[in-house]
């Protein structure tokens, strides 16, 4: 760099978020001395008008080719800074955040140490900005398709609004036919139309849009690819019924001999045919074969369907295939699934065929609210809520949500269906918290159905009744009380396979088995990657109208993603120097996108493949690779910057920038507290960092190092051949460091997931132990320094 | 029995209540916060309708610290520990643990004097004494002189048709006051 760096530090109160535990005026002090330095400023709220202006000012006044900005996490404003940065006329790569919040005054109590660190990291960026290059951005053209996941209420609604926005849309149904749980329901709260009615004219409007392509049957096993660019696998069963050619006149099924099927529309309480329509509405339209119970399937021997089928639609050659799609955009959709209350053993399920789910009350209530043992009215009819949900420790923790509602919606149904019955309602807590719903709590009320507060503690059949006993809770009594019927409202839960779909696309589920945001309040239905997205109960139960609103916020994120129709690719690409390379060969393999081919005796780096995850540069025995945004000299800078720090012993962290440095964000989120010993270093993955950064590290005074990567997001590597390399690539490290002298616990590994952040307590681990070991001595590091020069 | 009461003043309420709770109950202690009301213990409960507060309401006087309330209540001293809360309440805590350490709390105070807590005492001395249990002892024991002395007849009726014997019932060995001393140690010691 032929210009004498001219650097501003910006420092951030944070309102107090910051300046609370660091103390922000001799951060700037110290800032305002480093080498390079021009000026330092603090400011109340940097990301403030104010504090942008103050930047640009700065810029022009000081003549900064540099800027530091010391505040929040990246991920929260480095585009805002880098707007600012280039609104006054820098390149925005000019610019260097420190993280000095999450990374700092949330996760330290000692105001000291803290102010300590925060100015040894300024001083690792201000160092590692002297070095910092200008870089353009690339575009790469995108796919103006999206992939939905699930063909319930949440995946119709996306299909539509994105199709209808023109984008070719692939709607990707588990199911023979779309429609979800919303088509099975009886009336919807609390306006009661009819669900069938207001669901069924989306469903045909889906089967007909000239942008919707249905395929049902259908699951993702595999994506590969670049957001803006995925390729997804798809395996698709085979429905042995040819969807154009079947009329679904019926024939078929008339004559299937397979007639006890249960069926999964009537949620188990009537039968099917082997060969069925799943539900009259179903689209697409036509017939499907159950292989599981399909006569031929089992004993090789039926095929009466076939003889009856006028147009020859039923093929049984047909296999199970995969194909490949390609889209832009993904958005899951998987839904809920129904617990089963069977294993809650008090609540006697399946002993007693009056005692039914909330679901399968939903297909009485629209097959004439008959009870399924005598097929007489019900007149006493107790809903008991918070079956399984809201129990830590007997099934899920979570609020199920949508059962109060559907309690009250239910019990309503009955009253105005059977003027004579008597619906109770034993509730928790009674969360009626929504737009109508305390409204529709009171008309259930005034309809005279009864509300007892109490969790039922047990449900027996006793004579063809289902005797019920709980306390009274608002008066201290127990009550016993014999019913007709009895509805258990289960919990909801995420649908199987949620976790496996997530983890296709780089979205992690939480503790509760649903689908993470990327930020719960900020972007709802965000995945993780770009181009990613979720709505509907596959982010939590949540019911009709909310998922209908997940659906279009999350087809509009994905329009507005693609609408450009051009995605920006980072300019931090890994590159050659010519002079250096000899050819050798040794950076292909490593490569985890197969970037790099050798042409003439040189190592060629694509810059379309290249991922800058930066494997190869240490790889290199020539040093002849090197990563944009991230060299050599910018990293040595920032590891030489930090290990200045005055709070000893120095452990460096080097912290793989998707998944690490997000987890010790939450870490700090959570306000969760590690020594201010530790120092991170963001890198785009661990295995950027080689022995040599390792022992510049301990040569620049640091006492050891962690290795944080992401569990999984091995760039199309399985999650355990990527564990595999990484612990390899660490403890071959920890040999080599022992060559020095050095310990090998001074070198350590962790592999987060997001929900799992809390692992980072290795750092006080960590620290003690270095702690505890015999100080590395002076001729250790000399001996390091010399081997380093040479 | 105790009347329930309908006014709780800060005079009755003793602030280290709950934490004294918790942290005899060791970890399991760490649920007793958890409690929201549902009323599964209490819709469980065999013995709920003979207490004078029910097993939930217990819960929520030991959140408030309604200490005096809790030890005078008959509810601690009729829990038959048949763990059916323990087992059904859905926040995981151990309705049956609890109700255990309350009733250490109120037999280490003298404080707190009711029949059932006599009862409690007499009995585990005459097993103790004796190896087993021996009501013609416990009778003697538990009663004034003058209910004692009121009753002759009726214990000589029961002596002439062999219900009671007069000698006490004595177990052949002493296994059973040798466990009770251990057991004892072991309090001590803890304590």
């Amino acid at each position: 760099m032929s210009e004498e760096p001219r650097i501003g530090v910006f420092i951030c109160h944070c309102g107090g978020n910051i300046s609370d535990v660091v103390d922000v005026e001799k951060v700037r002090e110290a800032a305002s001395k480093m080498p390079g330095v021009v000026v330092a400023e603090t400011n109340r709220y940097m990301c403030s008008k104010t504090g942008l202006d103050l930047i640009k000012d700065s810029v022009k006044k000081h003549r900064l080719n540099r800027v530091v900005e010391a505040s929040c996490t990246p991920r929260m404003h480095l585009t805002t800074f880098r707007r600012a940065v280039s609104d006054a006329g820098l390149n925005p790569y000019l610019l260097d955040m420190v993280n000095i919040r999450e990374h700092c005054s949330w996760v330290h109590t000692d105001k000291d140490a803290a102010t300590e660190k925060a100015i040894a990291i300024v001083r690792g960026s201000v160092m590692r900005a002297r070095d910092l290059e200008p870089l353009q951005p690339e575009y790469k053209p995108v796919e103006r398709s999206v992939m939905v996941v699930g063909g319930g209420v949440s995946g119709i609604f996306a299909s539509l609004e994105l199709a209808n926005k023109g984008y070719q849309v692939y709607l990707v149904e588990r199911k023979p036919s779309i429609g979800g749980k919303m088509m099975q329901l009886s009336k919807t709260f609390p306006t009661l139309d009819c669900s069938t009615c207001i669901g069924a004219p989306r469903m045909v409007e889906v089967g007909q849009h000239p942008n919707i392509k249905i395929i049902t049957l259908a699951e993702p096993v595999k994506v590969s690819g670049s957001p803006g660019n995925y390729e997804v696998t798809l395996r698709i069963k085979p429905r042995y019924v040819d969807v154009s050619n079947c009329s679904s006149c019926g024939e078929c099924a008339k004559k299937c001999p397979m007639k006890r099927v249960p069926n999964e529309h009537e949620a188990g309480l009537a039968y099917r045919t082997a060969i069925y329509l799943p539900f009259p509405q179903a689209i697409p339209q036509a017939y499907v074969i159950d292989p599981g119970h399909c006569l031929f399937f089992q004993k090789g021997t039926c095929k009466v369907c076939a003889k009856a089928c006028s147009r020859g639609a039923i093929n049984f050659d047909e296999k199970e295939r995969l194909e490949t799609i390609k889209v832009g955009a993904i958005v899951l959709a998987t839904g809920i699934d129904v617990m089963d209350p069977s294993p809650l053993k008090e609540y006697s399920y399946g002993l007693h065929p009056d005692i039914v789910t909330n679901l399968q009350f939903e297909r009485l209530l629209l097959g004439g609210m008959l009870r399924p043992s005598d097929k007489k009215v019900p007149k006493k009819v107790a809903f008991i809520l918070c079956v399984g949900s809201r129990s830590p420790e007997r099934g899920q923790p979570y609020c199920s949500k949508v059962c109060c509602m559907i309690a009250l919606k239910q019990a309503f149904l009955l009253k105005e269906f059977h003027a004579e019955s008597e619906p109770w309602i034993f509730y928790t807590d009674m969360r009626a918290a929504g737009k109508w719903y305390e409204e529709f709590y009171t008309r259930c009320r005034e309809h005279g159905i009864k509300f007892v507060r109490g969790r039922v503690a047990e449900a027996k059949p006793n004579d063809g009744l289902i005797t019920l006993r709980a306390e009274d809770t608002l008066l201290g009594a127990q009550i016993e009380e014999n019913f007709d019927l009895v509805v258990l409202s289960t919990a909801l839960l995420p649908s199987a396979g949620t976790k496996e779909v997530g983890q296709l696309v780089g979205m992690d589920t939480g503790p509760d088995g649903f689908l993470l945001e990327k930020h719960y309040k900020l972007e709802p239905v965000d995945g993780a990657w770009t181009g990613v997205y979720a709505a509907g109960c596959a982010l939590g139960p949540k019911d009709v109208r909310e998922s209908v609103v997940e659906a279009m916020s999350a087809a509009s994120r994905a329009s507005t993603f693609l609408g450009g129709g051009k995605i920006e690719v980072s300019p931090e690409k890994a590159f050659v120097f010519e002079d250096l390379c000899d050819g050798c060969g040794v950076c292909v393999q490593p490569c985890p996108k197969n970037a790099i081919v050798i042409s003439d005796g040189k190592a060629v780096v694509n810059p379309v493949s290249c991922i800058g995850c930066g494997i190869c540069v240490p790889v290199c025995p020539k040093q002849a690779l090197d990563l944009k945004h991230n060299t050599e000299k910018q990293l040595l800078a920032s590891i030489y910057g930090v290990s200045q720090s005055n709070v000893k012993p120095l452990i460096i962290a080097f912290t793989e920038k998707v998944v690490g440095y997000r987890a010790a964000d939450m870490y700090g989120l959570d306000r969760r507290k590690y020594s201010p010993n530790i120092v991170i270093i963001e890198v785009p993955t661990t295995r950027r960092v080689g022995l040599r950064h390792v022992l510049h590290a301990f040569a620049a005074g640091a006492d050891g190092v962690v290795f944080v990567e992401a569990e999984d997001n091995w760039y199309g590597l399985s999650k355990e051949e990527g564990l595999k390399q990484f612990r390899g690539h660490v403890s071959q490290i920890q040999r080599d460091l022992r060559k020095y002298g050095i310990d090998a616990a001074r070198a350590m590994a962790v592999a987060v997931t997001l929900p799992q952040y809390y692992k980072l307590e290795i750092f006080d681990t960590v620290v003690n132990r270095v702690k505890g070991a015999k100080p590395i001595t002076d001729e250790v590091r000399a001996k390091i320094k010399g081997v380093l020069s040479n | 029995m105790s009347l329930i009461t309908r006014k709780i003043t800060p005079d009755m309420m003793d602030p280290n209540f709950e934490s004294t709770i918790r942290k005899r109950l060791g970890e399991k202690g760490e649920k007793v916060p958890l409690c929201f009301q549902c009323g599964v213990c209490s819709g469980s409960c065999p013995v709920a309708f003979a207490m004078d507060y029910t097993p939930r309401q217990i819960m929520e006087l030991i959140k408030l610290g309604a200490k005096d309330l809790v030890l005078n209540s008959s509810t601690i001293w009729l829990c038959a520990a048949c763990y059916s809360c323990s087992v059904r309440c859905p926040q995981g805590v151990d309705l049956k643990q609890v109700m255990e350490t309350l009733k250490e709390i109120a037999l280490e105070d003298p404080k707190y004097s009711r029949a059932e807590k006599a009862f409690y005492e007499k009995f585990i001395e005459v097993v103790r004494k004796n190896g087993r249990m021996d009501e013609v002892a416990l009778y003697v024991k538990l009663m004034p002189k003058s209910a004692v002395m009121r009753n002759l007849g009726f214990g000589l009726k029961l002596y002439q048709r062999g219900k009671i014997k007069l000698s006490p019932a004595k177990s052949s060995n002493d296994q059973v006051a040798k466990i009770s001393e251990k057991v004892l140690a072991k309090e001590v010691h803890q304590q």
